[in-house]
């Protein structure tokens, strides 16, 4: 059986881990417990036949209270750049924390993932910031682990992506 | 006093009472368990490896990774010892973990120590978890202060219009008045008229500040909740078009009322009914075209009634309504308009337990609705 790394990065609080527990148990808890170090999950998919281990490493965010070691990233096969889309400037520093982390990143398949996006009413990122991103080459999709919208697709997307030829 | 030096199997024991495992690496890449076997290791491990070497990178998904890292560090000889920071991680029967390794070489051996972090994991996740969210809720409040920045900057954009327009009526009459100019009768009456259009106009934009601001807190005050004292949605329909008749003959605009026979009681009250829909109303008149109509109607249903306000106009662009609600949205930057009467009608509807909603009209143009549940009978 194919088993892929894939990494889940961006600031504190923007809903990695929840976005974690929803793909692989299929819930949502309003309860926000952070993570420090790294979170390991799993989820076995079956991707036309072909089945896929993704191994899901659940980093803690990155803020003045907590860095990314790089080191967690060895041997990744992709990422999850996850903001939330209610708090702009967590789009800002996920984009900081991918620079930072190039060299580890270089070459790894990546979907940036605005997340909460069931909070339409509070919603801050512009259509153009996201046909910005998009033609700065992001695949970007809009999630929200609260009730489910998109999140399959994201992880699906990535998966499909790392095994594409 | 001076204790004889303890046996070199006290050092195991204090490892074992700290629950570590202590392992030794095996030229084929397992590992020998140095001591008892901790119970959270086991949980780790299938049955069959219960004696034997330990097979540590197909257990932990997380080892697997580290020992990487930790073989790198036994072969460099580098000092010190190679921490893998905390992890968490499920055994075999679905239970979770926070464990925490330290690679190291203890003359020439080199050894793995896996455990529980020696900092209170726990007690640290919490202290970082509310500094985390004290962050989050510092920059939320500091985007509502910059939002309100911009909103007091536009309050005392929009009241310096009407306020200069108020001043020059009054200054004109004064010279009028005083002789310095020569001043009859209806231009007189004309520059009042013009002066309490201007105080009317401030007036509307500060009863919009105070009912978006009183609004928020509105939750607390009762509403409506039998047939007798609920606000009939059609009546309050009747009343608004009413009072904003002359304004839509101004621009030549038609107002269809299309309402049902009878009344139609809704959760609320009607003060407010009515300021809520003056708001979509009002907004209606102003971006519909000359000449067109304005459909303003309600329809009952049996657990709940929506009014709804349809205008011919351009329609709010697509980009815009997800913020045409909240707070401070100034969908089309137009003076006198703070952004603050739709934010309004959705705080009002939502403490009713009702919606509020914006769809673009089939045919062109904007078709706001609110629906508010209907008062149970006694």
């Amino acid at each position: 059986m194919i088993k892929k790394k894939i990494c889940m990065l961006g600031t504190s609080a923007v809903g990695k881990t929840s976005l974690v527990r929803r793909y692989v148990q299929g819930f949502f808890s309003e309860q926000y417990l952070t993570t420090i170090g790294v979170k390991i999950d799993k989820k076995t998919v079956d991707l036309d036949g072909q089945a896929l281990t993704l191994v899901l490493w659940d980093l803690n965010g990155e803020d003045p209270f907590q860095r990314v070691a790089a080191s967690y990233l060895r041997g990744a096969a992709g990422f999850l750049l996850v903001a939330d889309g209610t708090r702009r400037l967590t789009l800002e520093g996920a984009l900081r924390l991918h620079e930072r982390l190039h060299d580890a990143l270089e070459g790894v398949p990546g979907v940036l993932v605005l997340n909460k996006a069931d909070l339409t009413a509070s919603w801050a990122i512009e259509p153009a910031r996201i046909e910005a991103l998009q033609r700065e080459g992001w695949t970007v999709r809009r999630t929200s682990a609260k009730t489910g919208m998109g999140v399959e697709e994201a992880f699906e997307h990535l998966a499909r992506r790392l095994l594409a030829p | 006093m001076d204790h004889p030096p303890l046996p070199a199997s006290w050092s195991e024991r204090v490892l074992a009472a700290l629950d570590y495992a202590v392992l030794e690496p095996r030229p084929d890449g397992t590992f020998r368990l140095c001591g008892r076997m901790p119970d959270w290791l086991r949980a780790f491990l299938p049955d069959s490896a219960a004696a034997g070497p330990l097979d540590l990178a197909a257990a932990s998904l997380f080892l697997e990774h580290f020992l990487v890292d930790a073989r790198a560090f036994w072969a460099s000889g580098a000092p010190g010892p190679l921490g893998s920071g905390p992890w968490t991680e499920t055994d075999r029967r679905g239970r979770e973990w926070v464990l925490e390794a330290t690679a190291l070489s203890v003359d020439g051996r080199a050894l793995l120590l896996v455990g529980f972090p020696q900092v209170d994991f726990h007690r640290t996740q919490q202290l970082v978890q509310a500094a985390r969210v004290q962050a989050v809720q510092y920059h939320r409040t500091l985007e509502e202060i910059a939002r309100r920045d911009v909103l007091l900057h536009c309050i005392v954009h929009d009241l310096k219009n009407p306020l200069a327009g108020l001043k020059g009526s009054l200054d004109l009459l004064r010279a009028g008045l005083e002789g310095e100019t020569r001043l009859q009768e209806p231009a007189a009456l004309e520059l009042v008229a013009i002066g309490l259009r201007q105080a009317e106009k401030m007036q509307a934009l500060i009863e919009t500040i105070q009912e978006a601001f009183a609004g928020e807190i509105d939750g607390l005050v009762p509403s409506a909740q039998s047939p007798e004292q609920a606000p009939d949605a059609a009546a309050v329909v009747r009343d608004v078009v009413a009072g904003l008749l002359p304004e839509a003959r101004l621009k030549a605009l038609t107002v269809d009322t299309r309402l049902p026979p009878g009344p139609v009681p809704v959760v609320g009250d009607a003060a407010r009914l009515e300021r809520m829909l003056y708001n979509l109303l009002t907004n209606a008149l102003r971006f519909a075209p000359a000449g067109s109509t304005v459909t303003v109607g309600v329809r009952g249903e049996a657990e709940a009634a929506t009014l709804y306000v349809e205008d011919e106009g351009p329609g709010v662009p697509p980009e815009q309504q997800p913020r045409l609600f909240r707070k401070f949205a100034r969908g089309n930057e137009q003076p006198g308009h703070v952004g603050l009467g739709l934010y309004f009608c959705r705080i009002t509807a939502e403490n009713w337990g009702g919606q509020i909603g914006y769809e673009d009209r089939p045919g062109g143009g904007a078709r706001f609705w609110v629906r508010l549940p209907r008062p149970t009978p006694r």
